[in-house]
């Protein structure tokens, strides 16, 4: 429901305006223009961060280097003092506030670049992430900012993504692409993280968590149905500490997190929980059972694994989107029908094979698809309406749906 | 609110403080370390979105293992910290000792720290590659190729971890030499 809509709703004469005022407090419906203006803010501090770290890059080497460092000091600084008090002071321009911090933690990472640029510093790069993660990790409990909670998981993500390629880390996984797991592992604890927000002082910060954590999962699990996995014979991944650690943890964290999600009744947390047991398999199933590869030919890189990931993953959207619609989330349905699709896709394109045989595929199946696609978005639509149903039947929902 | 703020400016301080301590420290090894003149071989140069940087490869990069003390007969592992002692040899300085252990230089010797790095070149077994942190040159974007011999002078502090003064071709600067370059352009 939009406010522009009440605002036609009451135009129309059909609510009187105490009733217009009521139903805008009730429902706590922010003007539309707000949420617009707080998107375009978030945008343009991305793009003044990202803008600012390639004018860095361009290496301006007429500059002397004591000038670009105070720059780079007094823009990161500046960005977070009208931030501080668009927010905290004035209090009129929370958002673009916001926004100011969200610049100020990227240019951050700029200065940081800054200093390796100028020093010439090479030794290590994941731990320039990690700096720039460590020093923002505490903006946004601070600040209660959702976009820097976010900034913050993906900088930990992008460490954590340059430390398991570290030769000589600790954590050092393997140069394969089998690295891909735990990406997709990583996603999971931060969905189960998200769950463990719930019912805290923190809620707020919850529902991104989890949305952050499951697109992860589900981006980096789609690939494994395509079957090209490269898997050197003597991959060093699988014999690591850090994939079963993970998998321990995140099942740890999940189970603890989905205690607090009332909003599935107890069989819906069992079996959304059960299919997150599931793809935590899936993923160990992908590392240790799948034979090293003996041929160049994609057809021997999974040995038919990846078949049992389409299945996989095909049935762990379904019960997404069964979740998605006791716990009437629209994101957790959508993302699961996008899903769907693709894992379809992905299986139709791996059943092809000659050039001949490919087009006459293309043809029918490109007809099925489009029929597919049809099928897909009413049954979407249908999810949808069930959900507002919902929402109107108030909370007594999810013994409805389960009954 | 005076506790969030002052917990907001600690946070800042701290990021700030990083920035000028790492700069003190880079200062201070250029200002007070001892120069010395490396010789390096050619390596294409790449470019990645935070800069276009010039990779350098030392003749110091490869450490053959029979100057190890005490002598090794394995290969050291990636990652692990190296510690060389340079001489000067004609005009450049060159390793005459490595140990896994902190090196005490002798007179006319600079003890460098490194970290050995993956090698699976044919001598991978007989030498152990190390990254000394010297190795990217950061450069303006588009004047990352240079054509010449390339030297560094580096600043060696007492910690060892050395960090590059001035890149030369052919003896002149760096910048200056891609300044004319362009010009004659």
């Amino acid at each position: 429901m939009k406010h522009s809509d009440i605002d036609t709703i009451y135009k129309a004469g059909l609510i009187t305006e105490a009733q217009h005022r009521q139903i805008i407090d009730h429902f706590h419906i922010r003007e539309d223009g707000g949420r617009f203006l707080a998107i375009l803010s978030f945008v343009g501090a991305i793009l003044v961060g990202c803008g600012v770290i390639l004018l860095i890059a361009a290496n301006w080497d007429e500059i002397p280097r004591g000038a670009k460092i105070a720059a780079g000091l007094l823009l990161m600084l500046g960005a977070h003092a009208g931030g501080w008090y668009l927010r905290e002071v004035h209090g009129g321009y929370r958002k673009t506030g916001e926004a100011l911090h969200l610049a100020g933690a990227i240019l951050f990472l700029g200065n940081i670049a800054l200093i390796g640029q100028i020093y010439h510093l090479s030794s290590r790069p994941p731990n320039a992430l990690l700096l720039w993660w460590a020093g923002i990790a505490a903006l946004p409990w601070l600040l209660r900012s959702t976009p820097l909670h976010l900034l913050s998981l993906l900088a930990f993500g992008v460490w954590f993504g340059l430390e398991i390629n570290q030769a000589g880390s600790p954590l050092f996984f393997g140069h394969d692409e089998l690295q891909i797991l735990l990406y997709a592992l990583l996603g999971l604890l931060f969905l189960g993280a998200g769950y463990c927000l719930r019912d805290t002082s923190f809620a707020e910060f919850a529902s991104a968590t989890e949305k952050f954590g499951l697109l992860t999962f589900m981006v980096f699990t789609f690939p494994l149905t395509w079957g090209t996995i490269y898997r050197p014979v003597s991959s060093p991944s699988a014999g690591t500490w850090l994939f079963p650690v993970m998998a321990l943890a995140t099942l740890a964290v999940t189970g603890l997190g989905l205690q607090k999600c009332k909003d599935l009744d107890r069989k819906g947390r069992w079996t959304w929980g059960l299919a997150i047991a599931g793809a935590i398999a899936l993923l160990a199933g992908e590392l240790w059972l799948v034979p090293a590869r003996t041929t160049w030919q994609a057809a021997d890189l999974s040995g038919g694994y990846h078949w049992v990931c389409a299945v996989g993953l095909f049935i762990f959207a379904l019960f997404q989107v069964q979740a998605g619609i006791q716990s009437r989330s629209e994101f957790l349905v959508n993302l699961g029908v996008i899903f769907l699709g693709l894992d379809i896709l992905a299986t139709y394109l791996s059943l092809f094979g000659s050039m001949g045989r490919t087009g006459l595929v293309f043809v029918v199946g490109g007809l099925l698809l489009i029929g597919l696609g049809i099928g897909l978005e009413r049954q979407r639509r249908q999810w949808m309406h069930q959900i507002k149903a919902g929402r109107a039947a108030g909370p007594d929902f999810p013994e409805a749906c389960a009954s | 609110m005076k506790t969030k703020l002052a917990i907001f400016a600690t946070i800042l301080g701290l990021q700030a403080a990083w920035v000028l301590a790492t700069c003190a420290v880079q200062e201070r090894s250029l200002a007070q370390g001892t120069v010395i003149l490396l010789e390096t071989r050619p390596v294409d140069p790449r470019d990645l979105l935070r800069g276009d940087y010039v990779t350098l490869r030392y003749k110091i990069s490869d450490v053959p293992l029979n100057l190890f003390s005490p002598p090794r007969t394995e290969a050291i592992p990636p990652g692990a910290s190296v510690y060389v002692a340079l001489e000067r040899r004609g005009e450049y300085f060159e390793v005459v000792r490595a140990s896994l252990e902190p090196i005490q230089p002798r007179r006319g010797e600079v003890a460098l720290k490194g970290r050995s790095g993956e090698w699976w070149g044919s001598a991978a077994g007989r030498s152990v590659r190390l990254d000394y942190g010297l190795e990217r040159y950061y450069v303006r974007e588009g004047t990352g190729n240079p054509q010449g011999k390339v030297t560094v002078q580096a600043a060696v502090p007492p910690s060892g971890q050395g960090v590059i003064k001035e890149v030369l071709v052919d003896g002149k600067p760096y910048a200056q030499v891609m300044k004319e370059k362009a010009k004659s352009f």
